[in-house]
């Protein structure tokens, strides 16, 4: 029935009171993701296990002993996470194949939470771009690109074989997991984010895609790109939903040294009726060029929104914002050459069949394992390395990163609480536009919005706030101060009752018992 | 220029990577450029950030060892072994100079 799309809160009452098993949940959610096929969002499927583990919460029930919320709820995960006995690939040819011998923390915690593991999401390969259409699995399409809204809107008069041709990106990196939360494939999903990965694709996604504090989730299993930026990335239909998958995945991971040791409380958000005390901080620098008229129309109807509740909006200035893609640019391909150094073809991943000399069969390894994009990241981030490059371009943009990372601070001092900002400079576009310009272009233009948050550490989210002129979401971000996740999320989900985005009409073509229905309202019941 | 034949061969030694055509190349130029722009901004003074938690102690752990025994498990991943240990071409041999390698950089 509707189970799909209900709220992950009222899906948990339901199978508490036993009115659907988890086995069932997952049989459907199973069988959606086989007729959902077309969107390219899920590399792998775990079935086998994803039933046993729904068996083992269905006796849990049974028993009256749930392990907590999430206990049944089928969730997927981005490919950039290890997951034991499944495999990881990170969408490359470098680790197809690769079958991990431990769990990611975050995936561990959510196993111990009875989660129910669906699978291994689409992404760019090793999360580098903000399409989804770099991997080696191919690109994701959005759900939105068969919905209702787009095909009302965009494409009126057209035949089946347009069709085909106009469907739109996901956004990236974590393309993969946010059309699987979108396609109501799963409850939640785990992606990346290290320069908006996450929240891209929620945007034009329709989904509530949240950016936690760096240092407040564990890295540890997270194949990393930039370790000093990088965070797992939470993805979900509604604020509440995120709110619970942060409850059990925040807090102290010893194995991951970069996580702070405060102790972390989950929390319950509250429903917040008075916005009075609340001061809105909007970011002139966010009027970016190329940002769309239909954007900063939805970002003038928020802040308004905002000021006719009573909340004090004010502008604000982030000088160095312009900044933070150059900077983001320098210090990430950096890192990368640094972390993509581990692929050798020795200890796990693709081997080259080559034998002269180590150095020969690693670089022939990395050249039959990489793609264009990450082999291009790799050099770029060994020139800036090279000695007489690393004052003046590693060392200068660590500096340039205090800068844009002083910027928040000063305007957070000021009284600020949080600040509006749009997530994205338009709508998704169709596939075969995006990929006329190279992957660094269309990053360069994609994360502008995005990447300072990362640069800074601090938490962000993006929330769907309408549906564009073609019928495509539309999100706004919100960025907190750091570790400030509950005012952060409190205030998300406040704005998001207020919009009420709709929710998508997906047109999908049944092969089976007849499971799938169009819903019109949020609650399921 | 400063992108010549001898930076781009250093750094498909250090990289271990190759640029494969003149795209590669090209797409190595525009990064610079684009880098460039770093340059307009005024630093002096400045403190390189290396991390946003800078003002906080990194988690140190006792040194104890807590787990290992996988053998098994990390042996699994690799394509050559033998017994307990990963198989590695002879080392000790410089990846072959320009001229002799197989590189685009060749025609350059």
């Amino acid at each position: 029935a509707a189970l799909k799309e209900g709220l992950r809160f009222q899906v948990s009452a339901v199978l508490k009171e036993g009115r659907v098993t988890p086995t069932e949940l997952c049989q459907r959610c199973l069988a959606l993701i086989k007729s959902t096929k077309f969107l390219n969002a899920y590399i792998t499927v775990a079935e086998e296990t994803a039933l046993k583990q729904a068996e083992e919460s269905e006796k849990r029930y049974r028993r009256g002993q749930p392990l907590g919320v999430l206990d049944g709820i089928p969730v997927a995960v981005k490919d950039n996470f290890n997951t034991a006995g499944i495999e990881t690939t990170c969408a490359s040819n470098m680790l197809k194949g690769y079958i991990s011998p431990y769990n990611a923390t975050v995936v561990q915690k959510l196993l111990d939470q009875g989660a129910v593991l669906l699978g291994k999401t689409n992404l760019d390969e090793f999360a580098m771009g903000s399409g989804s259409t770099d991997g080696v699995f191919g690109p994701v399409r959005n759900p939105w690109s068969y919905s209702r809204q787009y095909k009302e809107k965009s494409l009126p008069k057209s035949h089946p074989a347009d069709e085909e041709s106009n469907w739109v990106i996901t956004g990236g990196s974590s393309g993969g997991s946010a059309a699987a939360v979108s396609s109501f494939t799963c409850f939640a999903a785990l992606g990346s984010d290290t320069g908006g990965s996450t929240r891209n694709p929620a945007a034009h996604c329709g989904v509530v895609g949240l950016k936690p504090t760096y240092g407040l989730i564990s890295r540890h299993g997270l194949i990393p790109l930039v370790n000093s930026m990088d965070v797992p990335g939470i993805l979900t239909r509604c604020v509440d939903d995120a709110a619970v998958v942060l409850g059990s995945l925040a807090g102290h991971d010893p194995k991951d040294s970069t996580t702070i040791q405060d102790d972390f409380k989950p929390f319950e958000l509250p429903d917040l009726t008075d916005v009075s005390k609340l001061s809105i901080g909007i970011p002139k620098e966010y009027h970016a060029p190329g940002l769309s008229s239909e954007i900063l129309a939805f970002w003038s109807k928020a802040t308004d929104l905002f000021k006719n509740a009573g909340a004090k909006v004010i502008e604000v200035s982030l000088p160095h914002t312009r900044y933070s893609i150059v900077c983001y640019h320098v210090l990430c391909t950096a890192e990368v050459a640094s972390n993509m150094a581990r692929f050798d073809g020795l200890e796990y991943g693709h081997r080259s069949d080559m034998n002269k000399s180590t150095e020969s069969m690693y670089a022939a390894t990395r050249r039959e394992g990489f793609n264009d994009v990450v082999r291009g990241r790799i050099l770029s981030g060994n020139y800036f390395l090279l000695k007489q490059n690393y004052e003046n371009y590693f060392i200068k943009a660590q500096k340039v990163r205090r800068l844009i990372a002083n910027d928040f601070v000063k305007v957070f001092r000021s009284g600020v609480d949080i600040l509006l900002t749009p997530t994205t400079l338009s709508d998704a576009v169709p596939y075969t536009e995006f990929i006329k310009e190279d992957n660094r272009t269309r990053s360069a233009q994609d994360d502008i919005l995005t990447q300072a948050a990362n640069m800074a550490g601090l938490p962000a989210i993006n929330v769907p706030t309408g549906l564009s002129e073609r019928g495509l979401p539309v999100g706004l971000q919100f960025i907190g101060q750091s570790f400030q996740e509950k005012q952060l999320l409190t205030v998300a989900k406040w704005f998001e009752k207020q919009v009420k985005f709709p929710m998508i009409q997906l047109e999908v073509k049944r092969n089976d018992h007849g499971a799938f229905q169009h819903q019109k309202s949020a609650s399921f019941l | 220029q400063k992108v010549t034949v001898e930076v781009l061969d250093h750094l498909e030694h250090l990289a271990l990577v190759d640029f494969r055509d003149a795209e590669g190349v090209e797409r190595l130029r525009k990064a610079i450029q684009f880098a460039d722009q770093l340059h307009e901004v005024n630093t002096d003074g400045v403190e390189p950030m290396d991390s946003v938690l800078e003002d906080r102690s990194l988690y140190l752990r006792e040194d104890d060892v807590t787990e290992g025994n996988c053998t098994n498990e990390l042996l699994k991943n690799a394509r050559q072994k033998v017994e307990e240990y990963f198989v590695a071409p002879p080392g000790n041999i410089p990846l072959p100079k320009l001229e002799e390698r197989e590189t685009f950089l060749q025609g350059s």
